[in-house]
């Protein structure tokens, strides 16, 4: 008896032993010398097979990493790995989490140097600060080096507004852009035309359409959009408040915030008084709720992403479907300009595998794929898909959501960033977006939610120094 | 042999011969609990945030905590007020409701056997998926109940507005626990015997006396057993509130979880400061079990 617990305790020990090393020996194997680099050059890669030969020839055996976040675009990318992987000899590994989970392993993992991932899925708001405190590389030398960008990319064919506006700092460009959206507003045709309302030129007639809708029939809202707390109420007020003023956030000349700017407080306003046309509750809807009020035809306008507007098709789930037509934002004040947002692909400045990164990078996202990755329900990025006549036929809201993110590239123009330059995009939306929310359900006024919210970021910078 | 090894030398392992049992649990403690304790304390000490390198980290020594309590974080006492009304409330109205129910339960009647597998549903069902659901129906406009308090008697209430996300996330969070706290309770009163009950109506007792004089004390420990856990539980409170509200509108329903939550990772990345708050937290659950302990034991001495 005592000599069979001996020998159990013993394998229970050498079984832990075991499993200890183990983890340590994983990464290990995966590293193979990498072959022949010059074959790169001499090689012909105007063509996609050509391209995957010459990229055989270096980098065949070669294993990366990608941490990407769980969207559509991720869900196309996976689907199109193992193509990949038969062209290229590069074997792909992926970890997809949740975008917060995701981000946060990013930035652990990037400000301790692990070295874990060859790939990141940046999100826009974070691209600044990950390429200011250095934990992504600028990919400038991988696009001009014509053997590792051949012409079948087509770098111009993606929307300025996303290649500048989420893919680049400063004018650097980082990454390239695998999804996006911008936002714009639905409304109910039949209503439009039952009462005779044309779409509104500005923010005024916008607000005087919420204001009008309003209880005209028996349980209909003016406007929804969404409201909650924190970044719900914040990206919503954000997209804007850029048809008020260049600098609602953030002084892009001096870099000084000035949330408590008169602008900024007249756009918090206006959001305000455009949002009492909506449900009592909107200070609690998130997109989906927004998304759902509008499908069960109890708003006459919606204004919230472009991605969210696919199921507005469908008549099972939609109730007004194909009475719905679309309009980007009116101008305000400053202009007329709608947010943007997206991800993009970029390398981990602490990668090891940096030319394989790029080509899974290169590949995903470039022209000669984008029909492909479009029709396994990747988010279109390219002028030439939006163009596509195919795609059109089939997905006829692609052109809304083109003329959207042109109109939301007018930013890109004035010469001002959506996400202005600071570390601390998102957690300043959420910041601001706590307090416009406080003013939503009358706590404070607007003037009182702008100072609240400069002091608040006040202090988070102050803190920095 | 090695007990009489043992015999002959007294010492500090002979005196606590319980502890070679209590070793392998203490071990797997330690390394699940004590350890990140511990390692949250000593970040609560620091200035950490998310990002940062070892060579930006510097000690603030208590600085994180005396922020807390010198008035420049109102949030945070907001947040202990609204999370210990939350507990008090939460746990005072699944304990009633709980054993209302288990009182039914122990009734003989047709389908018990369908009651308790509906009970088991709540406690099967992940909160956050709860909370989705729960989402849905507390929708203004097309939610279930307001259709349903709207058809028979023709009221509207906006449950997530500022001033009933509240109320909501008690209702989300008694729904989600009450057949918790049910099932323990029934099996407690299933173990009483019956003897009891007997010689009570005998005496000529009546139903609302027996349960007050003869069930109820015989309850009392299972009863405390069942208040602590739900006590720590609803301290703790996180998913129900972050799905349901995000801690909105305003900060209506922002519990202390959702706070150290949001400053932690949400919206700043403050993780030190969270820290402070995380071991505030931990030193309030530590310090009301504590107490319920003592009335425990002070009970089963009786």
């Amino acid at each position: 008896m005592k000599k069979m617990k001996k020998l159990l305790s013993g394998l229970v020990c050498l079984a832990m032993v075991c499993s200890m090393s183990a983890c340590g020996t994983k990464k290990q194997e995966e590293k193979e010398p990498k072959k022949d680099a010059a074959a790169m050059e001499d090689a012909d890669t105007s063509t996609l097979e050509g391209w995957g030969e010459a990229i055989k020839a270096s980098q065949e055996g070669t294993t990366i990493t990608a941490l990407l976040a769980s969207h559509d675009s991720t869900t196309a990318m996976t689907e199109m790995i193992d193509e990949f992987t038969e062209l290229t000899g590069i074997n792909v590994n992926t970890k997809v989490l949740a975008s917060a989970e995701m981000k946060t392993m990013q930035r652990s993992n990037s400000s301790t140097k692990a070295g874990t991932f060859d790939v990141y899925m940046v999100d826009a708001f974070t691209i600044y600060d990950y390429a200011k405190s250095g934990y992504i590389d600028s990919l400038e030398d991988y696009l001009n080096d014509s053997s590792q960008t051949p012409q079948w990319y087509d770098h111009d064919d993606i929307l300025p507004a996303y290649s500048e506006g989420i893919a680049s700092v400063d004018g650097v460009t980082y990454t390239l852009p695998i999804a996006g959206e911008g936002r714009f507003i639905a409304y109910r045709t039949d209503l439009f035309e039952k009462y005779e309302k044309e779409i509104p030129e500005n923010l005024d007639e916008l607000l005087e359409l919420a204001q009008f809708f309003n209880q005209k029939e028996d349980g209909l809202y003016g406007f929804v959009c969404r409201g909650g707390a924190g970044t719900l109420c914040g990206s919503a007020h954000m997209s804007l408040a850029y048809c008020f003023t260049d600098d609602p956030i953030i002084d892009h000349k001096t870099g000084e915030f000035c949330v408590d700017s008169p602008e900024t407080i007249q756009s918090i306003e206006y959001f305000l008084d455009l949002v009492k046309n909506g449900p009592k509750d909107i200070a609690s809807y998130n997109h989906e709720d927004a998304a759902a009020l509008f499908m069960q035809g109890q708003a006459a306008m919606w204004f919230d992403a472009t991605s969210m507007a696919y199921m507005f098709d469908d008549p099972a789930s939609c109730s007004v479907a194909g009475k719905i037509d679309y309009f980007t934002v009116p101008e305000g004040p400053a202009g007329g300009s709608g947010a943007i947002a997206g991800w993009s692909l970029g390398i981990p400045s602490d990668s090891e595998n940096k030319d394989a990164a790029y080509a899974f990078i290169m590949y995903m996202t470039s022209k000669e794929k984008a029909k492909e990755y479009n029709e396994k329900g990747g988010i279109p990025c390219r002028i030439s898909t939006f163009e596509d006549k195919d795609l059109l036929a089939e997905k006829p809201l692609n052109a809304k959501v083109y003329e959207t993110i042109q109109d939301a590239g007018k930013l890109v123009d004035r010469g001002v960033s959506y996400n202005y330059g600071s570390a601390h995009v998102l957690d300043f939306m959420s910041i601001i977006g706590n307090q416009i929310n406080r003013a939503m359900i009358g706590e404070i006024n607007a003037e009182e939610a702008a100072k609240a919210a400069q002091s608040e970021i006040e202090a988070v910078l102050a803190e920095e120094k | 042999m090695a007990e009489k090894k043992k015999k002959k030398k007294p010492g500090w392992l002979k005196r606590r011969p319980y502890v070679p049992y209590i070793m392998p649990t203490m071990a797997v403690m330690t390394m699940l609990f004590v350890i990140p304790v511990l390692f949250i304390f000593v970040i609560s000490l620091t200035n950490y945030r998310l990002g940062y390198g070892i060579e930006d980290i510097s000690f603030l020594g208590l600085g994180n905590y005396i922020r807390l309590f010198d008035g420049s974080e109102n949030a945070f006492y907001y947040s202990i007020f609204i999370s210990l009304v939350l507990t008090v409330l939460g746990t005072a109205l699944q304990l009633v409701i709980g054993m209302g129910c288990a009182m039914l339960l122990n009734c003989e009647f047709k389908g018990k056997a369908v009651a308790v597998a509906c009970m088991i549903v709540p406690i099967a069902m992940t909160p956050s998926i709860a909370s989705q659901i729960w989402k849905l129906m507390f929708n203004n406009e097309f939610g279930i109940i307001n259709h349903i308090l709207n058809q028979l008697f023709h009221i509207n209430i906006s449950w997530l507005d500022e001033k009933h996300a509240f109320l909501s996330v008690v209702i989300a969070t008694i729904w989600q626990y009450v057949p918790f706290v049910t099932l323990m309770l029934y099996a407690g009163l299933r173990s009483l015997p019956e003897e009891i009950y007997e010689s009570a109506a005998l005496d000529g007792a009546n139903r609302i006396q027996i349960f007050f004089n003869v069930t109820l004390p015989m309850m009392k420990r299972l009863i405390l057993l069942c208040t602590l856990l739900r006590m720590i539980d609803m301290l703790k409170t996180f998913d129900i509130p972050y799905v349901l509200t995000q801690g909105g509108p305003g900060s209506a329903t922002k519990f202390l979880g959702l706070l150290i939550y949001d400053t932690g990772f949400g919206e700043t990345n403050f993780v030190a400061r969270s820290a402070a708050m995380a071991v505030i937290l931990i030193f309030i659950t530590s310090t009301l079990s504590l107490i319920l302990f003592r009335i425990q034991r002070k009970n089963a001495k009786e």
